[in-house]
């Protein structure tokens, strides 16, 4: 998700994957089925020294990970502090469930989930003019079972709480990526 | 050995009870206007929100193996 230069070291983050073909699972027999298994990983940090091309690893979060994000716009290619992920709360649920913001700084972790709602990627969108690397919100489409319609997710990156559901009066098959591409006036 | 793009004639199991219209077709193209929503859209986001992904699952009888 990052990659950086810092000390003497590359700093490369990733979410890691114990399977051997994660892609196996894509099916859609296993993803439409009562109890799908879904291709996730563990946030890991590999540290590769320039001199003596040691190389170290750390898990920085070890649950159910998928769709790492950052604030790529300012912080791709350079010291940054936050990765938000979709995960799994539990091995046996359907599909992503919460939203989380991990700190790789502090460890410090924030979620955002809501009741019968799966989630998709959480794509950050910089507030114009942020001076802070969380100042701005994530987007997610969201599929809540209860209604089986789709919405738009607004979460505030910096708190993590809820700033705006849109609803939709049809259902979004779940996605895969996406991106947000601000007007310029 | 089965590849992503592979199209065969099956009969898919059916989908769990809650997550199969995620996992189903949508085929509407749509403009909407005036959506209901719940709390307060920022100011300063104005622009296009882009995702990619499956969009149909079958072409006519013919079905989609994988996302």
């Amino acid at each position: 998700m990052n990659a950086y230069e810092h000390d003497n070291n590359i700093i490369l983050d990733l979410v890691c994957q114990s399977l051997e073909n994660p892609y196996d699972n894509l099916y859609l027999s296993n993803l439409r089925s009562n109890k799908p298994t879904l291709s996730t990983g563990e946030i890991r940090r590999y540290c590769i020294n320039l001199h003596s091309a040691n190389c170290e690893s750390i898990t920085l979060s070890a649950n159910t990970h998928e769709f790492p994000r950052i604030n790529y716009k300012n912080y791709n290619g350079n010291h940054y502090q936050y990765i938000y992920t979709a995960l799994l709360t539990s091995p046996g649920e359907l599909f992503f469930t919460q939203i989380q913001k991990l700190n790789v700084q502090t460890g410090s972790i924030q979620r955002w989930g809501k009741k019968n709602y799966y989630l998709g990627e959480a794509v950050f969108v910089p507030k114009t003019d942020s001076q802070q690397e969380d100042d701005g919100v994530l987007l997610s489409i969201a599929f809540n079972a209860s209604t089986q319609l789709s919405s738009l997710i607004i979460l505030d990156a910096l708190s993590m709480h809820l700033v705006a559901e849109i609803y939709l009066p049809l259902h979004l098959p779940f996605g895969l990526h996406g991106n947000f591409y601000k007007n310029t006036q | 050995m089965k590849t992503s793009f592979e199209l065969i004639k099956n009969d898919l199991p059916p989908a769990a009870p809650n997550l199969s219209i995620a996992y189903s077709s949508q085929y509407d193209e749509i403009t909407l206007e005036n959506l209901r929503i719940d709390g307060e859209v920022p100011t300063w986001l104005s622009g296009s929100f882009v995702s990619n992904g499956p969009g149909q699952f079958e072409v006519g009888t013919t079905h989609f193996y994988t996302v």
